[in-house]
């Protein structure tokens, strides 16, 4: 694909077994980006399995995963959503008509439609990350649960963590190439 | 340098005593033996839940706390209302709903053992719970009109506990002595 070469790839990397579900991640997005109040751009996930008393369970952290091979992006008529910096997708708010074919293409449930008649979600926070900070979910992380970086920099707390622990995507049989990875 | 060096950890040389009688950690308490006590703490056991009812248990949830911010419209927006938790095996055997089992997301009402009642509440059914205890995290159902969001909103773990225990030794507070009856609530 045309787009995939990028010289900074940046990921985010959700570890399972650090997470408690608190929910912090979910609040720090909504107050850095103004996220309405039935809108959210991250949420979390508690799977369990077995029965009482022998389970076992994951929590996540969900959001958009910026795929390297994003439906949202190929669905898109208008040409709202991108890649852009990074690899990352974003919606470009003036070009968005709301029509949610990016809704109905996304197979994580990473959108939803704001009051004001554009498509949002997660922007891997790049307002922050361009002036060199980390995103709002993963400075707010009380467990340190989330890590945020470019996959391309071997020295990146993403690439470290990739490279020690065993780690899986969400729904890889879709064939996005998600870049939110999860730690087990 | 002047004065008389006083160790302050083992390695300057403190002698490391307890102020027990026997300056040692005590297992068996010869104190507590003397004023009638177990000196060597033995289990009780909690009451039997009676047959049909539950233990009410009560614990946090991460984003609220106590019963002060479930008002708060960005944290109530993140958890709006609690649930009981029910545990599966349990839910399907439960007296009363018979014809339609209970679901996660059923509205309840919790009636204790002295009448006191709470809800509606939605139920969840979970396996993770055991099977004699249901669980409702605190600081919900409030009834006061000035809280415009959180009122009438859960069951109040608080306007459950009408009965609590008191530990005889040392005076703390069990309050997870309370059973509870799970009904459906009227719609």
């Amino acid at each position: 694909m045309l787009f995939k070469n990028y010289r900074t790839r940046y990921a985010m990397v959700m570890d399972t077994r650090r997470c408690v579900g608190c929910q912090t991640c979910v609040l720090a997005c909504k107050a850095e980006n103004g996220v309405p109040v039935n809108g959210y751009r991250d949420w979390i996930v508690t799977e369990t399995k077995g029965e009482f008393p022998h389970l076992s369970m994951e929590i996540r952290s969900e959001r958009c995963m910026h795929c390297t091979n994003a439906p949202c992006v190929t669905n898109c008529p208008t040409g709202a959503s991108h890649f852009a910096k990074g690899g990352t997708v974003q919606i470009d708010r003036a070009l968005c008509t709301g029509c949610k074919a990016c809704v109905a293409a996304c197979p994580y449930g990473a959108r939803y439609v704001h009051p004001d008649g554009y498509v949002d979600k997660c922007s891997f926070c790049m307002h922050r990350v361009t002036k060199g900070a980390s995103t709002a979910c993963v400075e707010g992380c009380p467990t340190k649960a989330l890590a945020f970086g470019d996959l391309n920099d071997p020295s990146s707390d993403v690439a470290r963590l990739l490279h020690s622990r065993t780690s899986k995507l969400l729904s890889p049989e879709e064939g996005t190439e998600p870049n939110l990875y999860f730690l087990v | 340098m002047k004065g008389k060096i006083v160790p302050v950890c083992e390695e300057e040389g403190l002698e490391l005593l307890f102020g027990t009688p026997s300056e040692k950690i005590e297992l068996y308490s010869q104190a507590l033996a003397d004023a009638g006590f177990d000196p060597l703490p033995e289990f009780t056991p909690p009451d039997e839940v009676p047959p049909g009812m539950f233990r009410l248990l009560s614990g946090r949830a991460p984003m609220h706390t106590f019963g002060r911010t479930t008002n708060n419209r960005v944290l109530g927006g993140l958890m709006s209302e609690n649930e009981v938790w029910i545990n599966a095996r349990a839910a399907r055997s439960l007296a009363g709903f018979e014809e339609k089992p209970l679901k996660s997301g059923d509205y309840v009402m919790l009636v204790n053992q002295d009448g006191a009642k709470s809800g509606p509440v939605k139920a969840k059914v979970t396996e993770r719970i055991r099977g004699d205890a249901v669980y409702l995290v605190h600081g919900f159902g409030h009834t006061a009109k000035g809280l415009s969001f959180s009122r009438n909103r859960g069951a109040s773990d608080s306007a459950l506990t009408t009965r609590f225990k008191v530990d005889p030794v040392m005076g703390g507070t069990g309050m997870n002595v309370n059973f509870v009856r799970i009904s459906r609530a009227e719609a």
